[in-house]
């Protein structure tokens, strides 16, 4: 009789909720990682989206990034999960498509602009195999921070100028993080088919590495987050780091409104962040991280996810997320940004069109790579290695991975 | 649209539900777990119905009595009884899921409803094995008060676990008190946390307090008292930490409470009183389970000590309930303080001519001879009187390891030293008997009183009769009191 009751109430409960519930709307679940307050401007879009669309009622929640992409992996395992899932590291899309969570997306269903708006390359990115299995939405790359009062260095040798004059640079140099400088020398280190094959700008590099090492102001790192760190505390005056941390900056360090220089007065930026320096090539670029949408596999909402990720990636939007100073660049490349009005979301632009793709056959198959390159860096940066042999090192030691991985 | 408001997460619920049974994958599933829960249930039960009707296995406690003998079989039975159902439930859910499987089919609820059989089989295992030596009813007790409550929300939670975000629905305010928002997740760990610690320390407590006083020689009675001082040590910490969970702002909660306290004092003196008296009593151990007390005038064993009220069953197996303050304002006879052996006596009444030593010899074998009757201390005879009519009193006192036993091993002894004097050729002293009657008044007497006298005192029959006859520890009285 108790259980009776107790199946009766929660039959009733949910009939009262189920009566309340407008049953011809279509329903999308959306999970996000944009954690507050960056969700701001997403939840923004998605709200003026679902207004656009009366009929469409979307369920948004947010999922700490740490565990996105797991949870989606293993809802979907037993038909569950979200339609959409906004915020998927592009360097985890493929355990996603090995584990058959993602439906691929056909550009035919479209009905907006096709995705043809999109960078190629941020596309490529989210491409597997040839199939699309993602939409790119934003991207992150390397960037220049500087103090207020600081004239940004163009060149490396401006920053070895600038660290005579008593200005530090906190570098980080490990294999990804410092890619850039390869770029800055005209180098690369993938072959043409994109075997690592590091080159003569490989080798300036490292010289140039070399030749910062003695002087006390370029503190060459291998740790990423104390450096950042020391920014954010005004222990150095320049730092590389990624445009990730435009967000975190601003809200411990005060509001930027400069790319090439703080500004004064009211609201006035406390550092400014530039396009990375060069060294024969004055526009380098460092390695583009690109952050993703995707559709689960079971979705019967297919066209309306589709129309949804269209809406995040349409110009508007995409100015949007862009002024939104949280450091993520537009993929849409018929975005423009007036540098005079937005600066920084120019430069953060100006610095994404130079960056490089990372291939991934790298991200797939030789993930220890990375711990390999971090090591020749540091190895070069304190003297036990010859600039001049490092490269020879470098691929000596993927050689042997890759004819492992090939046994 | 719906986002973060926590007023709407049964609509975010619904919503999330609508989602899913749109989807042909979840519709599929979830045919086939229902298929296998029916089919699993009722394969269960048909396979021991075929069983049991045939006279096949039967239950060592519950709805069958235990054979007779058969303990660890019977154990072994009511385990496998228990298992059949989940193992069923596994086997079948393998079968499904294999082909589902197989078919390219999406399989992660059979899964997941494979793991809650796993929980419900291991559940199932621990709890008759736990609750194997407990009183049946006990038994199902804590089954339906703690383990079937306990797996309905495992099951809740995992079904809630697809439906919504659990840590946000934890996190979400159910509503204010005393200035200080109150979570779902707090309230759930206030007060079906406190539940279910409260029902599993107290499974584990009588658990406990069986194996001890079944396995061991520890007297029951001491551990039992003990583990209801843990006991409670840990339902305190239990209700500490499920109250701490609402995290209730301290000054409020204090100014709130400190005003109430008189109010509540006045009203629940007496609860209060009895509260803090058994908490004494337990603390002092002045008064445990086992004991044997004497409240009224009637002998009982004291059942249960809880902090509010003693429960004492009685010989004649009637349970009384007593507010602790009782025992501890007032004075009570317990016979298993320090030391549960008791003395007890019988007095008998022999003619004078009998030897005096012969009789007490007689009286000490007797005493002797009983192996309830303690040697040490040692049964002796006194001879307490001598009267006229040629009568010697006795009195025999005896030492008895449990109190509980007095009356039964008084009516053992006058039985013995009745035949012992037989044998002996000792004269007990019988009553005699003078009567008058009345001629007026024996006119109105029924006609069995106008009977001759030989027809309506009838010596008795037998000596059963006549133990029955006298008062139950004095053997012979009958003529005193008669005589008198």
């Amino acid at each position: 009789m108790r259980r009776l009751l107790a199946v009766s109430i929660v039959a009733a409960s949910f009939a009262v909720a189920l009566a309340s519930c407008e049953l011809t709307s279509q329903r999308i679940l959306v999970w996000h990682d944009w954690p507050d307050p960056e969700a701001q401007v997403l939840i923004e879009l998605l709200e003026e989206y679902s207004e656009l669309n009366p009929n469409l009622r979307l369920i948004i929640e947010y999922v700490p990034s740490s565990e996105l992409e797991s949870r989606f992996a293993a809802e979907v395992e037993s038909g569950f999960g979200p339609d959409v899932v906004v915020g998927v590291d592009a360097d985890r899309l493929a355990d996603l498509v090995a584990a058959d969570s993602v439906r691929p997306i056909t550009v035919d269903q479209s009905v907006g602009h096709g995705f043809d708006q999109l960078e190629v390359r941020a596309m490529q990115v989210m491409a597997i195999e040839g199939e699309q299995h993602g939409v790119p939405l934003a991207g992150f790359t390397d960037v220049l921070y500087f103090r207020e009062g600081i004239e940004p260095p163009e060149s490396l040798d401006s920053v070895i100028e600038l660290a005579e004059a008593g200005y530090s640079t906190g570098i980080p140099v490990d294999f990804v993080g410092a890619y850039w400088g390869v770029d800055a020398f005209d180098g690369t280190v993938f072959g043409a088919d994109d075997a690592l094959a590091p080159d003569e700008g490989f080798v300036g590099w490292m010289n140039w590495i070399l030749e910062a090492r003695p002087q006390p102001n370029v503190i060459l790192g291998g740790d990423y987050e104390t450096l950042r760190e020391s920014f954010a505390r005004g222990r150095i005056d320049l730092f590389v780091g990624s445009s990730r941390e435009l967000g975190k900056f601003r809200s411990e360090l005060g509001v930027s409104e400069a790319a090439s220089g703080p500004e004064s007065g009211e609201g006035a930026a406390t550092f400014g962040l530039t396009t990375l320096p060069g060294g024969t090539n004055l526009a380098p670029g460092g390695f583009l991280e690109i952050e993703g949408m995707v559709a689960n596999r079971h979705t019967d909402n297919m066209a309306e996810s589709l129309a949804l990720m269209e809406y995040l990636t349409n110009v508007p939007s995409q100015g949007r997320i862009a002024r939104s100073g949280l450091g993520r660049i537009p993929i849409n490349d018929s975005v423009a940004i007036d540098p005079t009005i937005s600066p920084v979301e120019a430069a953060l632009l100006r610095q994404q069109r130079r960056s490089v793709v990372l291939p991934r056959v790298f991200e797939e198959n030789l993930a220890g790579l990375t711990d390999l390159g971090d090591e020749i860096y540091l190895q070069v940066a304190r003297g036990l290695l010859e600039p001049a042999e490092a490269g020879a090192v470098l691929r000596a030691r993927y050689d042997s991975i890759a004819g492992e991985i090939d046994d | 649209m719906t986002e973060d408001g926590q007023g709407d997460q049964l609509m975010v619920i619904v919503d999330r539900a609508l989602v899913f049974l749109g989807r042909t994958e979840v519709v599929e599933q979830l045919v086939a777990l229902a298929a296998v829960l029916v089919v699993s249930r009722f394969a269960s039960r048909a396979f021991w119905w075929v069983i049991d009707s045939r006279g096949g296995l039967r239950r060592s406690r519950g709805l069958t009595p235990r054979r007779a003998g058969s303990g660890i079989l019977s154990r072994l039975v009511d385990l496998i009884r228990a298992a059949s159902a989940p193992t069923i439930g596994i086997v079948l859910a393998t079968v499904v899921k294999r082909e589902m499987a197989a078919a390219g089919r999406v399989t992660g609820l059979l899964e997941e409803l494979i793991g809650v059989f796993v929980v419900l089989l291991v559940g199932e295992m621990v709890m008759t094995i736990l609750t194997g030596g407990l009183d049946p009813e006990e038994g199902r007790r804590h089954r339906r008060r703690f383990f079937k409550p306990l797996i309905a929300i495992i099951v809740g939670l995992m079904v809630l676990d697809h439906l919504a975000d659990v840590g946000r629905l934890a996190g979400a305010t159910a509503f204010e008190a005393f200035g200080s928002p109150l979570s779902v997740g707090a309230l759930f760990v206030a007060t079906l946390g406190i539940w279910f610690w409260t029902d599993a320390i107290n499974l584990m407590n009588t658990v406990v307090v069986d194996f001890v006083s079944k396995h061991t020689n520890f007297n029951d009675g001491s551990a039992e008292a003990t583990l209801l001082l843990v006991r409670y040590a840990l339902i305190l910490m239990g209700i500490t930490y499920g109250v701490g969970q609402l995290q209730l702002d301290p000054s409020t909660v204090a100014a709130i409470t400190g005003g109430l306290s008189v109010g509540v004092g006045f009203g629940m003196r007496e609860v209060l009183g009895n509260f803090i008296s058994g908490s004494f009593l337990l603390f002092e151990r002045s008064l445990r389970p086992g004991d044997i007390v004497e409240l009224d005038g009637q002998m009982g064993t004291v059942e249960r000590l809880t902090v509010r009220s003693t429960t004492v069953r009685t010989i004649d197996n009637e349970e009384i309930v007593v507010p602790n303050q009782r025992f501890f304002t007032g004075s009570f006879k317990t016979f298993t303080g320090t030391d549960e052996k008791v003395r007890f006596n019988v007095v008998v009444l022999a003619n004078c001519e009998n030897e005096v030593e012969r009789v007490r010899g007689v009286l000490h074998e007797v005493a002797s001879s009983h192996p309830e009757i303690l040697d040490e201390p040692r049964p002796d005879a006194w001879v307490e009187d001598r009267f006229g009519n040629n009568v010697v009193s006795y009195r025999l006192n005896m030492w008895s390891a449990s109190p509980l036993a007095i009356p039964r091993l008084r009516s053992d002894v006058v039985r013995l030293i009745w035949i012992a004097f037989h044998e002996a050729d000792i004269a007990l002293v019988f009553p005699d008997m003078e009567l008058h009657f009345n001629d007026s008044a024996g006119a109105h007497l029924p006609a069995a009183a106008a009977a001759p006298l030989s027809a309506v005192i009838s010596p008795p029959a037998s000596t059963g009769e006549v133990l029955a006859s006298l008062s139950p520890n004095v053997v012979g009285a009958t003529q005193k009191e008669m005589s008198s």
